[in-house]
């Protein structure tokens, strides 16, 4: 009788003790974790800059044709310097109405229309920045931002910085195992926590001043890139 | 059936019994082993900042888009000259902004005037790295033609030594922690199981103002003051408990 009722007992204690042990069975690993950085200053050798033309008037036609002939002339410019047609893009367009009120605050009839083209730029040769920006507003631009300089294909600048971020991984886990008494054992994981960049870093200078147009200094552009690696500890 | 009645919260304790003898040996994961002291250490490096990044910005306006542009281009000009004769290697220089942009003229009622003024913005970042020379660039700069200035940002151009440094003292830090623990719970310290750093990459986190420079260099220069920077490093370490 007492052997029989206990015998969901025994299954129970058996059957967690089971689950216990396959928990428990693994072998410990000592293990270090830390995190590698590199970075690669390079030259810039592309800008990139919006361009734009806003018109404004009460005849929404005249308004739209004379954004048009300017934004034209700002193409063809872009175009004279040695701007592809594949690196012109028309990023903005747009016509907005603006009512006319009079003194008393009520609407009068008379409308106001308002239209911007705006073309953003990819310049190839850096060092014509200053004339395609000069060249640009001679021929209508009235809207010009984000002159941001970078690096057209910056694989080759990835693969040294993700080398020097590894070492530099390698170079910590030695110090950090050495100071804390153990040996630096096997890799055990490495992976990539990012690429950042190419951000505008700092520069070299004065290219473009020559050409009498808006003095620009291009800089150089740092590509970045983070480890983190886990290594066994001995 | 009064047996089953006691069987039942038997088994049931039984099992609570298991698993909690369980949990104590298998709390942590396969590859831990099961009695940690687990402590974050903490080391700091205080250092001079050896380079400050300044913008200088020119802005001009006015009702003629061509001229506000080619007074912009004239004083930008005078800007750039006065960085070069504070010794500024042209590597460390960059122009990140070129703006124009275009403000409608209203008249009292809020209706379109017809008439524009144009806003024109050139500015460059400079990386300096005679701290001294700061307060005479600033004033040249603004005496030549820059009106827009930020961000005067100290900072240390490679703090790696500083840095891995702390790193082994935020280890010794952490190594006295857990000595002390152990003692006051009455274990033997055991080995270094694992280290990690818990944060990314730290940044200087504090500058506290120490010194001043710039107002010593004569009465043509705003006064600036580069101050410590301080960088934080934590290192988090679990010894085994023998």
């Amino acid at each position: 009788m007492t052997f029989k009722r206990l015998l969901p007992l025994f299954l129970v204690v058996s059957l967690v003790a089971s689950a216990c042990g396959a928990v428990s069975g693994g072998t410990a690993t000592r293990a270090l974790t830390v995190m590698g950085t590199g970075s690669v200053s390079v030259t810039p050798d592309i800008v990139i800059v919006s361009l734009g033309v806003q018109t404004v008037g009460p005849d929404i036609a005249r308004a739209v044709a004379q954004n048009n002939d300017a934004a034209s002339a700002v193409q063809a410019a872009a175009g004279e310097l040695g701007v592809a047609p594949e690196d012109m893009r028309t990023t903005y367009f747009y016509v907005s109405t603006q009512q006319q009120y009079d003194e008393f605050g009520n609407v009068t009839g008379e409308v106001t229309y308002w239209v911007d083209n705006t073309i953003t730029v990819t310049l190839r040769d850096t060092s014509k920045l200053g004339d395609l920006l000069e060249a640009a507003v001679d021929a209508g631009a009235n809207s010009i931002s984000g002159v941001s300089f970078s690096v057209d294909d910056p694989s080759e600048a990835e693969d040294e910085a993700r080398q020097e971020a590894v070492e530099d991984a390698r170079q910590r886990a030695e110090m950090l195992a050495t100071a804390a008494g153990a040996t630096l054992g096997e890799l055990v994981s490495i992976s990539t926590g990012g690429v950042s960049g190419p951000i505008p870093y700092y520069g070299e200078f004065g290219l473009g001043g020559g050409g009498g147009g808006v003095p620009i200094s291009p800089g150089t552009t740092e590509v970045t890139v983070q480890v983190t690696a886990v290594y066994a500890l001995r | 059936m009064k047996g089953v009645r006691l069987a039942v919260p038997l088994a049931l304790a039984a099992a609570a019994l298991a698993l909690s003898a369980c949990a104590g040996a298998a709390g942590w994961s396969q590859e831990s082993p099961p009695r940690l002291i687990s402590v974050t250490g903490t080391g700091t490096a205080r250092l001079d900042p050896d380079m400050v990044i300044v913008s200088l910005g020119v802005q001009t306006q006015g009702p003629d888009i061509a001229e506000a542009v080619s007074e912009n281009n004239r004083r930008s000009d005078q800007v750039r000259a006065a960085i070069r004769e504070a010794g500024v290697a042209d590597e460390d220089v960059q122009t990140v902004n070129f703006s124009v942009w275009t403000q409608q003229q209203y008249d009292e009622f809020g209706n379109l005037t017809g008439g524009a003024t144009y806003w024109v913005d050139n500015t460059l970042q400079v990386r300096l790295r005679d701290l001294d020379r700061l307060g005479p660039l600033l004033e040249t700069a603004l005496s030549r033609g820059a009106n827009s200035v930020q961000g005067v940002t100290f900072s240390v151009e490679d703090p790696t030594e500083a840095l891995d440094a702390a790193r082994v003292s935020a280890l010794e830090d952490a190594r006295s922690q857990a000595a002390q623990m152990a003692a006051d719970a009455g274990v033997l310290l055991g080995e270094v199981v694992s280290i990690g750093e818990p944060g990314a990459y730290p940044g200087p986190f504090m500058e506290a103002p120490a010194r001043g420079i710039g107002g010593g260099s004569g009465q043509d220069a705003v006064p600036t003051s580069p101050g410590v920077l301080e960088y934080g490093i934590q290192v988090t370490v679990n010894y085994a408990i023998r």
